[in-house]
């Protein structure tokens, strides 16, 4: 019996190995390049720096500044587009609502659409002041344009609701599945003992989808704080450093400026603050339980 | 009888609103796409041109899609970068389908040791993100002289799998062992009856991890850009059209009909791949419904 224990172990054995080629070993390199002055001015022969660059980065870096931004990215997506897809599950859900499967195929269109050629197409949407977003739409119901190149909030307003737009349509599938498999007859029940719709809610509905939840927003949180082509692509970080995250800007220092130690070290410190985070909530909700 | 009557302006409210934020929700989600594909036949060369009747034309202008078709940069044309793309992305999706089966069954069924820290392990190992970590990839894999579609395939492949594999898991789990013991009984290996049965009745999992793994390497960039852009015959659609578009240097306009018939040809056979096994999709996704509670 022991035996094949050790044998059941070679189920894992390639899952294991490609993880280790592309997880584990470039996050190894990335800790030793995050101690050296790895960048263009030393391209060929670099030298151990010690802690110097996440001297800069505590120093001089931006550090509290990208914090927050990275917050704002993560909290800011999380807190519309998980109640939006929710709600709309709820509303799917209804036993005596028409048209249900019409209006479920549209609405995940966006999800089914490519999300990179999406972004592009609001990237050219909201450019300001030719994109049509500030040319027609807006002001047909008499709203002010959004300027992402000059202000923050702007910024802000344009990557959530972009974000929303893209990614409600996972929260909708995910939580009306999980709505589906709740028993009508508890319903039933709680429709004879008088209970109203928010009495329902309360206590039928959230306690029975509180595991899905639970999994569903670690495992966005963690997407979302990773998340790098809408900033990448509809702001650029901009205005200034205003909505650059910790991914979004080891990208720019890499890939811009060339400057690969100081990139390592900031996606170091970003990796480290997400598995922190997850480690405490996956210990605190006992999501993984389910999985293991 | 006044219940009665209050009962019903209830429910006609309720459906009312519903019915309200649904049709909205349907104009926002269908806007955007309505948009790119009328800008596709308008013929508009940049964003400044665009005029609004561009989104409702009167005629449809072929300009930007026999452009894209003729086009030859350097031996390379869209048609090869998008055979090329079908290649990486299929070959993605197969290897993630079954690294994700193998995981997933080993999760559900299989005693081993450290089972527990092993999940987590896999689980967490994902939060790394790998369009910051592209510099050690390109160069680890370039001592490997993996720059390459073999490469970049092996560099897609993990993160659909471990996602998949937790689905995966799920839905094994409520395939009853019974039907794998009785085949066991019957003198079918492990594998046979993994093949089988386990295979036959994930398939909801089969084509969700399928759909993910091809469609996360059809549209990746950074990391395809990175590879291959050196090589104009191997780049894949989506480098492509950004090149042909203009779409590296923002600050030039970009040729905006051209990217829209792009973004047309590359989204609409996808999204109609998805929507085709949608349903399938579902099955898997409410897999994650099944979680203990």
């Amino acid at each position: 019996m022991k035996k094949d224990k050790v044998f059941n172990f070679f189920y894992f054995l390639p899952i294991v190995v490609i993880i280790i080629f592309v997880f584990v070993l470039p996050l190894i390199y990335d800790l030793y390049i995050s101690f050296t002055n790895f960048g263009s001015l030393h391209l060929f022969k670099y030298n151990y720096v010690g802690l110097l660059n996440y001297i800069i980065i505590f120093k001089y870096g931006y550090f509290l500044d990208l914090l927050k931004n990275t917050l704002i990215w993560t909290l800011g997506s999380l807190a519309t587009y998980m109640p939006l897809g929710f709600g709309l599950a709820l509303i799917l859900n209804q036993p005596d609502l028409k048209g249900k499967s019409i209006f479920y195929a549209i609405l995940i269109l966006p999800w089914a659409f490519p999300s990179f050629i999406s972004l592009l197409i609001w990237q050219g949407l909201w450019v300001y002041p030719y994109g049509i977003m500030n040319r027609l739409i807006l002001p047909m119901f008499h709203l002010p344009t959004v300027n992402s190149s000059t202000s923050t909030t702007d910024a802000w307003i344009e990557l959530i609701t972009v974000d929303d737009w893209l990614s409600f349509p996972y929260f909708m599938i995910v939580f009306y599945s999980a709505l589906q498999s709740i028993p009508r007859e508890l319903y039933d029940i709680a429709d004879l003992d008088g209970a109203n719709t928010f009495t329902k809610f309360f206590t039928i509905t959230l306690p029975s989808l509180k595991k899905t939840i639970a999994f569903v927003a670690v495992g966005t949180f963690v997407y979302t704080w990773n998340n790098f082509y809408p900033i990448y692509l509809l702001t650029d970080g901009g205005p200034g450093i205003s909505t650059e995250t910790f991914v979004t800007y080891s990208y720019q220092q890499a890939f811009s400026n060339s400057n690969f130690a100081l990139a390592a070290a900031w996606s170091i410190i970003s990796t480290l603050f997400v598995i922190i985070l997850s480690i405490i909530v996956i210990k605190y909700t006992h999501i993984l339980d389910s999985f293991t | 009888m006044i219940q009665v009557k209050k009962h019903k302006i209830l429910k006609i409210l309720r459906l009312g609103i519903s019915y309200a934020v649904l049709i909205i929700m349907v104009i926002v989600s269908i806007f955007p796409l309505y948009y790119i594909f009328m800008v596709s036949f308008s013929g508009a060369p940049t964003l400044v041109s665009l005029i609004s009747s561009g989104i409702l034309p009167k005629h449809l202008n072929f300009t930007a899609y026999k452009y894209i078709f003729q086009a030859n940069i350097y031996g390379g044309s869209f048609l090869l970068w998008l055979r090329n793309s079908l290649i990486l992305a299929g070959s993605t999706a197969i290897l993630s389908v079954i690294l994700a089966l193998i995981t997933g069954y080993a999760l559900s069924r299989l005693d081993i040791p450290a089972k527990k820290i092993l999940a987590t392990f896999i689980y967490i190992v994902t939060f790394f993100p790998y369009t910051a970590t592209a510099v050690p990839i390109y160069l680890l894999f370039a001592k490997f002289h993996l720059i390459n579609y073999i490469g970049l395939i092996l560099a897609y492949t993990p993160g659909t799998s471990i996602y998949a594999a937790f689905i995966a898991k799920l839905s094994i789990d409520s395939i009853p062992a019974s039907y794998e013991e009785i085949a066991m009984i019957d003198g079918l290996s492990r594998f046979q009856v993994f093949l089988r049965i386990v295979m036959r009745l994930a398939l909801p999992v089969v084509a969700l991890t399928a759909i993910l793994g091809f469609s996360g390497a059809y549209l990746d960039f950074a990391l395809a850009y990175s590879f291959l852009v050196t090589n104009t015959k191997a780049w894949t659609g989506l480098v492509g059209l950004y090149y042909l578009a203009g779409l590296v240097n923002q600050a030039s306009a970009p040729a905006y009909d051209l990217f829209a018939a792009g973004a047309v040809i590359m989204g609409i056979p996808l999204t109609a791949l998805v929507l085709v096994s949608f349903r399938m999709m579902t099955r898997a996704y409410s897999a994650m419904a099944g979680v203990k509670q």
